[in-house]
Parts: C-alpha cells; sequence; structure tokens
C-alpha cells in the first residue's frame, strides 16, 4: 500500500483496460467485481482496435508509458518473479 | 535378453512408459498391446475428467497444501488414463487421447507440478509425432511442450519443434512454427521469434495461427521508445479517457478481465 501511495504522489496513471462487455448485465457485473476488488484506478472498456494496435495475446498485459506517451516496459502474463522488475521500473520512470 | 529388450526401450521411450511396457510386456512381450474394449470416447473421458477436477477444486480443502496434493493425485490418474488411451488400438482416438494427456499437462497450473509432469512431455511429444505425423490435434497441442518443458530442456525443445518446422503436414509445420517463436519469445530471443511469425502470417495467412501471430508482432514492436498506440475510451461510468489525456504522467496500462 505503500508503494502504491507513494507511486499516486510522483503521479503514476494506473489505468485498467478491461475486455469488452458485450451488454448491460455484463457491465454491472463488472461494476461488482471492480467494487468487491476494491480497485481504486479508472477502468476503461477495451475495444477491438486498442487490443490490436497493443498486441494483447494474454492477459494480464502490462504496458508502462513514460511522460512523453513511449513505451518504457511491456510484459505478459503474471508471476511472483515479475513483481519486482516492474516495480523497479517504476521506480526509474517516476524518479 | 528379454530384459535387455524392455531396458533398451525403456531408456529409448522414457519412464512414464516404463509401466505400460511391463503391464503389456507381461502378456506379450513383443507385440502391440491389443485393443481394449471398442465404444472408447476420449471426448467423453476428458469431461468426466473436467467434472472430477472441479469437484475437487472446490470441495474446500483445509489448507492449500492439501488441496495440491489431491488435485495432484487426480490430474496424475488422469494423465494415466489418457495415456493408456493412446494405445486403445482406434487411431482416431488415439490421436485425441495424446491431445488430452497434451491438455492435462497445460493445466498444470502450478509450478511445483509443471516442473515434475513437464519432464514426461518430451518422450510423449515424441511419440505422438512417430505414430501420428499428420495429426492437426498435435500441431494445435505443441506450444504446451513449450509451455510445461522445465527450463533446463529448452534447447532440447527447440531442436525437437525445428524438425517438426519442415513437416509436410500443415498444421504440425504451424504449430511448431508457433510453438517455436513462443518459446523463443519467452527466453527474450525476440530477433529469432518474429521471422518464424512472419513466416505463419505469409504462408497461412487465413488460419487462426496468423491471427494471433498478427498480434503478436505488433505486441513485440513495441519495445521501449516506441510512442504507445493513441486510443480513446470509455470507463465504467461513461467518460472517455484517452491515452493523450496522460500525457506529462508516467501511466500503467493493464489489460485485464474478471471473465
Amino acid at each position: 500500500m505503500k508503494f502504491q501511495d507513494a507511486l499516486r504522489e510522483k503521479g503514476l496513471a494506473v489505468v485498467g483496460i478491461h475486455s469488452a462487455v458485450s451488454d448491460e448485465l455484463g457491465l454491472n457485473a463488472l461494476g461488482s467485481s471492480v467494487a468487491e476488488f476494491g480497485i481504486q484506478f479508472p477502468v476503461l472498456l477495451s475495444d477491438k482496435a486498442t487490443e490490436e494496435a497493443y498486441g494483447v495475446t494474454g492477459i494480464p498485459t502490462r504496458v508502462l508509458v513514460d511522460r512523453q506517451g513511449r513505451v518504457l516496459f511491456r510484459e505478459v502474463g503474471f508471476s511472483k518473479e515479475m513483481a519486482p522488475e516492474l516495480e523497479r521500473r517504476i521506480r526509474e520512470a517516476t524518479k | 535378453m528379454f530384459d535387455k529388450l524392455v531396458m533398451r526401450q525403456v531408456r529409448g521411450v522414457g519412464w512414464v512408459a516404463a509401466a505400460l511396457l511391463a503391464t503389456s510386456c507381461a502378456s506379450s512381450p513383443l507385440v502391440a498391446p491389443s485393443p481394449v474394449a471398442p465404444s472408447i470416447s476420449v471426448r467423453d473421458e476428458l469431461k468426466a475428467y473436467f467434472e472430477r477436477q472441479a469437484q475437487v477444486e472446490s470441495a474446500g480443502a483445509p489448507d492449500e497444501e492439501t488441496l495440491d496434493e489431491r488435485s495432484l493425485a487426480v490430474r496424475r490418474t488422469g494423465m494415466a488414463r489418457f495415456r493408456e488411451l493412446t494405445r486403445c488400438g482406434d487411431p482416431v482416438e488415439e490421436d485425441r487421447a495424446y491431445g488430452a494427456w497434451a491438455l492435462l499437462l497445460a493445466n498444470l497450473e502450478n509450478a511445483g507440478l509443471v516442473e515434475s509432469v513437464g519432464r514426461e512431455a518430451m518422450p510423449v511429444f515424441r511419440e505422438w509425432v512417430e505414430r501420428y505425423p499428420d495429426s492437426d490435434e498435435l500441431g494445435q497441442c505443441l506450444w504446451m511442450l513449450t509451455d510445461t518443458a522445465p527450463d533446463a530442456e529448452n534447447d532440447k525443445v527447440l531442436r525437437f519443434l525445428e524438425g517438426l518446422s519442415g513437416s509436410a503436414a500443415d498444421g504440425v509445420a504451424r504449430g511448431a512454427h508457433i510453438a517455436r517463436a513462443g518459446l523463443l519469445d519467452y527466453l527474450d530471443r525476440k530477433g529469432e521469434a518474429a521471422p518464424l511469425l512472419e513466416e505463419v502470417v505469409r504462408r497461412w495467412p487465413d488460419s487462426f495461427e496468423a491471427r494471433n501471430a498478427r498480434r503478436d508482432l505488433r505486441g513485440m514492436s513495441l519495445t521501449p521508445g516506441v510512442e504507445a498506440p493513441a486510443f480513446s475510451l470509455r470507463d465504467l461510468q461513461g467518460r472517455e479517457v484517452s491515452l493523450a489525456s496522460l500525457r506529462g504522467r508516467v501511466a500503467l496500462l493493464v489489460f485485464f478481465s474478471f471473465g
């Protein structure tokens, strides 16, 4: 939690991009899940063009973007080993 | 003489096969095991298997360790069963049985289990290629081998897949290209992965694999320093959020799904 607070202070914007939902029902379910998991960051609804442009073939895919809108780092999937690497990249970028 | 013959086969095929050889050789050492009862349906058995697995994993084990052990037991039993069905005597079902076995292998999400069972993968895939070299199912399952083989076996897996890349069977060649590219990408050898994906797009432009390959190539092209693709999407309250609106801040975009 401390790490997250520090990041917010330094201006890191976390944005969730959730796969598209087909109807109102799906949208409500997504809203409930977001509340249930206590997700604080904005959650956007994805579309095919965005997923194509970012080459999303697996979930989760994380892309770190610098202040000028350039890619810093991209990784697909999740494992315990990956977390420190992403944390290091974020620290570096928000210095 | 007989013992030596068995030992040679065991070494060649791998220890998984040892039990099978032992049982089949007991009655008839030099001929293939005779077909078992006709009406075998791998698909039905696979469905039943997944129901069993779901039961074990939702039963609410007292602690995680117990759950792992029970789910490992179910998976091992399942794998042994499908392995057995690769010798059931019906070529279609045998081919499917290899596929089911591979699917279970890929389904071992738990890292510890993948490591131990992953070592069994290579000999089974070799045997599958030998018996059903034109199998479409085989082509679709090759990525499972790269996903589950232990890191120490990566070179061996790459060589194996390279051999299959030239297969006359399109499905196998395509699957081998995709699997090799995936493993090379994982090993951070993107320079070698990209040409394989490009070849898939060129040779089989309408295939499912080509569609994914195009996306993978796009993802790989997002290297550090490249401008992030623009987007403008709505949040859950209907407000528009674009990449441009995040300018001036470091942003972490997380593509995810609850579904």
